[in-house]
């Protein structure tokens, strides 16, 4: 009886919560500056970080419900030990699905096969048994399957669901459409429809770019398993991101007041139009911080005056009510003369962003010229962003970002090497995903 | 004769037209497999022509719609509304604004982004007014020309025709606002497709270019489930193939049933269908298979039963024919001998014979006459015996030197009339043999009489024994005319005589060998004929060796 009246509080208290956290946005937006005061004078660059960040979810079976597709590769190459671990993974992921959630399963050689169409877990007994009797064999229709996985997606597409196809594969596409470029203008338009296609490359075979110029274009996450060991932890890792979705539909608008001039959102995929930024993504995770780097130019200024530099709405769909909420901040910076204050006040950690997703963009560019054999350019490149960075660094006083960026340097010499390790290429490009992305390490 | 003419002429009035049935039997199954072929094929076709018009007005509905959304769109703020548009629709790859000054929207010296850029060189030709903004679609009613329609012969389709009707009805508002197409824009080996509405008011066109990549994504999740054993493959202008469904491996061998070009709003794409066993399906050839072993074993159990009845009738004929003769021959035999009796019976009894000497001869060609009548009726009397396997044998050790000795001791007589000379080898050895004596007496006194039946006057006989292993062989040889080789196998025959003249010169019934073989063999023992050397015939015998001796 007593608990029983307990419980009934509890539950009261937990509803009161909820009604408090309904009031305010669920999704916090801040707005930071590289350096919080500027030196007076000319023109300059600065770097706007507009941060989001969400609470993690109070009550696990509040959570938003799950519309997932997996798609499996079960071409020749994954004969072994692979297929076993992708068959436990993907029995791993079904059993963190819930009564509301959806689940399709799609296995794909050279023709693509729906095993499971989309539909409620009841009975997981039998789609594990469809699961276990996946055998490899045959070529690599990537594009069909990532196509059908879709499909099966938009079966319930209108519905508020977080949709997500969740893609491995461990080979080349060789059936069907397979130019990275097209793949990922496959994956931006998934992402007006609100798919994220999540890739999961597995071993050293895969073409990485097509895969994380998929998972990006779409919003999803990449994750780079060069042994097939990891796979169930993946494919947890993943499931626990999903699970966690508290926002959808997130559109940061920053616009920019006149004289102000944007020039380059660093690492994400945005739009720039006039004094407009537009940066998209899918989904926020509850628990983890995404974030968009603007760079902006400022026009000349004068000591003691005040700017305002952008205003910055974020509007989004709460994944829990469904309901489209909105906030909107000011980033404003102030001007000063003396070097010794606007040193003060520099923020690290935006400086870090800045730095690691430069470093990332560099690298990516870097492998984009190595793979179209212009070996020397990508070398260049990685050198001369690295004396960029290190010197930028240097001038704020911070000597740990400044040596930081050295590593580019070591990069540089490995890419004039003989050849690049394809493990290596896949490092790369994985790792430089994750940092634009503000990925959640696995 | 005449009746085995008979039976012949039965037998291919039965072989002819089984044979007949047989052969048109097949030549049907495989008429009727032919059609199945065909009538498969052809509905593989209607299948693929189904599937490629249905992706084709796939095509022209999203184009029609799209179309139909950049009429609606509001000419203030175009620019604004066209960019929306663009953020949100996955169909919607590029948008553009053009003026005959050139393209406004995207701004082709400082493109928003590289895609717009690369937009803006695709299209360049076509927006620097070096290519003609072309007119609609041939699917279009204004351009039903007559070149387009002999070009395309497909054939009439009803959901065509009644989009053709529906769109005819929409004509007049169209042109109220202005002319709108299609452009297919083929550009570094790939197809585009570029949708435009002419605005009259303000005289600029505007409009969109598709995302091909996520129209076929669609589209190819649309493509019907093949049935068993055929994939369907989506081709595209420059030969690769873009989708394939099916189970099975698609290789430059595999049997394509139909290729189709998909229509109009794709250009130069094909949809072909390959089928894996080629044109007849498994289950087809299972029938075919199976109605071809109905039908041999139909034409080989009627040829066989043929067969088997005219072999019985001719076995038939035969034993009559050698029974006639063999009754003939007995009697004949059995005649002669009585006839000698008879009359010397008759000169003894008239008393006209004088002198003892006349007469004791008489009495013995009495008496040998009736030991050649014994004789023959013996031998018929095993036979008889032997044919209802009724013969019983005592086997006894016996010593068959001293058997030998008796018998040629009895035929003594015989053999110095018919002048022959005897020679008898036997070992010093005595051989035992586990035999019946009567049978082995009446074996010894059969191949005698064959001697002295056809190596009578001048001839003569000689018996070697020999020990064999296990085997007493004895040889029995005459300086007779011996057995032609082509006789050689069937003189043991029953009934069997070498040929009719020695059958007109010697008598005989045909049945010494036979029976003389027939017992020997019951005995374990065996007999054989060889040419001899020099002339005549060689008859080996053979009986295995009693146990006792060969212990000792």
């Amino acid at each position: 009886m007593r608990r029983k009246l307990f419980s009934l509080l509890s539950a009261g208290l937990l509803l009161g919560l909820a009604g408090l956290a309904q009031a305010a946005p669920l999704v916090n937006c801040q707005v930071e500056l590289d350096r919080r005061v500027l030196l007076a004078g000319p023109t300059q660059k600065t770097v706007i970080k507009i941060a989001l960040d969400a609470p993690l979810m109070p009550l696990t079976d509040e959570r938003s419900p799950v519309n997932l597709a997996l798609v499996l590769d079960r071409s020749g190459s994954m004969s072994g030990s692979k297929i076993a671990k992708a068959r436990e993974a993907a029995i791993e992921a079904l059993h963190r699905l819930g009564a509301n959630d959806l689940f399709a399963l799609i296995a794909y050689d050279h023709e693509v096969k729906t095993l499971v169409p989309a539909r409620r877990i009841k009975h997981s007994e039998g789609i594990e048994a469809q699961i276990r009797r996946i055998k490899p064999g045959g070529n690599t229709a990537l594009f069909g399957a990532v196509s059908q996985g879709a499909a099966e997606v938009r079966k319930h597409g209108d519905s508020n669901y977080v949709h997500r196809v969740v893609l491995l594969s461990d080979g080349l596409a060789n059936v069907g459409p397979s130019n990275p470029a097209d793949l990922a203008r496959l994956g931006a338009a998934l992402l007006k429809e609100g798919i994220s296609v999540t890739t999961v490359g597995v071993g050293t075979d895969f073409n990485e770019d097509l895969m994380t110029q998929l998972a990006e274009r779409s919003d999803g996450n990449h994750y780079f398993v060069e042994s097939s060991q990891d796979l169930p932890r993946i494919f947890a890792a993943e499931l626990g991101d999903v699970l966690s979705v508290v926002a959808r539909k997130v559109i940061i608008e920053i616009e920019c007041p006149p004289g102000i001039k944007p020039l380059r959102i660093i690492g994400r995929e945005g739009r720039i139009n006039g004094q407009k930024v537009e940066v998209r993504m899918n989904q926020i995770y509850g628990g983890q911080q995404k974030y968009a780097l603007v760079e902006v130019e400022v026009p000349v200024s004068q000591p003691g005056q005040q700017l305002d530099l952008a205003r910055v709405n974020c509007r989004y769909q709460n994944a829990l009510t469904d309901i489209d909420e909105s906030s909107t901040t000011v980033a404003r910076t102030r001007f000063s003369k003396r070097p010794e204050e606007v040193r003060q006040a520099a923020s690290k950690a935006v400086q870090k962003a800045v730095v690691e997703n430069e470093m990332a963009v560099t690298r990516d560019r870097a492998l984009n010229l190595y793979n179209a054999g212009r070996k020397a350019e990508a070398a260049r490149a990685l050198r001369e962003k690295s004396v960029d960075l290190r010197e930028q660094n240097t001038a704020l006083g911070f000597s740990d970002l400044a040596a930081e960026s050295d590593q580019l340097q070591d990069e540089a010499t490995e890419f004039e090497a003989e050849q690049l390790n394809p493990t290596r290429k896949k490092e790369l490009r994985s790792e430089s995903f994750k940092v634009r992305k503000q990925q959640k390490a696995y | 004769m005449k009746r085995s003419h008979w039976i012949i002429g039965a037998w291919l009035l039965l072989l002819i037209p089984t044979l007949l049935i047989g052969a048109l039997a097949l030549r049907l199954l495989h008429n009727e497999q032919d059609l199945l072929a065909e009538s498969t094929l052809n509905a593989t076709r209607q299948r693929t022509a189904t599937i490629a018009e249905s992706l084709d007005l796939a095509v022209a509905e999203v184009k029609d719609s799209l179309l139909d959304s950049l009429k609606e769109l509001p000419s203030d703020e175009l620019e604004q509304h066209l960019e929306n548009w663009r953020l949100g629709n996955p169909l919607v790859r590029n948008v553009f604004i053009w003026t005959d000054k050139g393209l406004v929207l995207p701004d082709p010296k400082a493109p928003p982004s590289a895609e717009a850029g690369a937009f803006a060189t695709r299209y360049q030709a076509l927006f620097d007014g070096r290519i003609l903004w072309d007119k609609p679609q041939p699917d279009g009613p204004q351009v039903t020309s007559p070149a387009t329609t002999i070009h395309n012969k497909a054939p009439y389709s009803p959901r065509r025709e009644l989009r053709q009707l529906a769109q005819r009805l929409n004509q007049a508002p169209v042109i109220a606002k202005g002319h709108s197409g299609w452009l297919p824009w083929f550009w570094e080996d790939r197809l585009y497709l570029l949708g435009w509405q002419e605005d009259t008011v303000s005289n600029r066109r505007y409009g969109l270019e598709i995302e091909m990549i996520v129209l076929l994504s669609r589209l190819i999740t649309s493509l019907p489930e093949p049935s068993n054993g055929e994939i369907y493959a989506l081709i595209d202008g420059q030969g690769r193939i873009v989708h394939r469904i099916g189970a099975g491996e698609l290789t430059a061998d595999t049997p394509l049933l139909a290729s189709l070009p998909v229509g109009s709003h794709l250009p130069h794409w094909q949809l072909r269908i390959y089928a894996l066993n080629g044109l007849d399906p498994a289950g087809d050839r299972g029938l075919l298979i199976l109605s071809t072993l109905l039908v041999g074993c139909f034409v080989i159990a009627m040829l066989f039963g043929g067969s088997l009845l005219l072999w019985q009738a001719c076995r038939h004929m035969r034993d009559a024919r050698l029974k006639t003769s063999f009754v003939s021959n007995v009697s004949h035999e059995l005649k002669t001998p009585l006839t000698t009796i008879r009359m010397y019976a008759e000169l003894l009894d008239e008393g006209r014979i004088e002198g003892p000497d006349k007469r004791r001869r008489y009495l013995q060609v009495i008496v040998s006459e009736s030991q050649r009548l014994t004789r023959l009726v013996n031998n018929v009397l095993d036979f008889s015996r032997l044919e209802q396997k009724r013969k019983n044998y005592h086997l006894t050790p016996l010593l068959l030197g001293e058997v030998l000795e008796q018998v040629l001791d009895g035929q003594a007589v015989r053999l110095r009339q018919a002048g022959m000379e005897l020679t008898c080898q036997t070992p010093d050895r005595p051989l035992t043999v586990k035999a019946d004596r009567d049978a082995l007496e009446q074996v010894l006194l059969n191949l005698i009489d064959n001697a002295i039946k056809y190596a009578a006057q001048g001839g003569d006989l000689v018996v070697e024994l020999q020990q064999n292993e296990k085997t007493a062989e004895m040889l029995i040889m005459d300086s007779g005319p011996g057995v032609p080789t082509s006789q050689q196998k069937r003189i043991f025959l029953q009934f069997h005589r070498v040929d009719n003249d020695l059958t007109c010169n010697r008598p005989g019934c045909g049945l010494g060998l036979s029976i003389a073989r027939r017992l020997l063999e019951d005995m374990n023992g065996s007999l054989r004929y060889r040419p001899r050397e020099g002339g005549g015939a060689c008859f080996i015998m053979q009986l295995p060796l009693a146990m006792v001796e060969k212990r000792n």
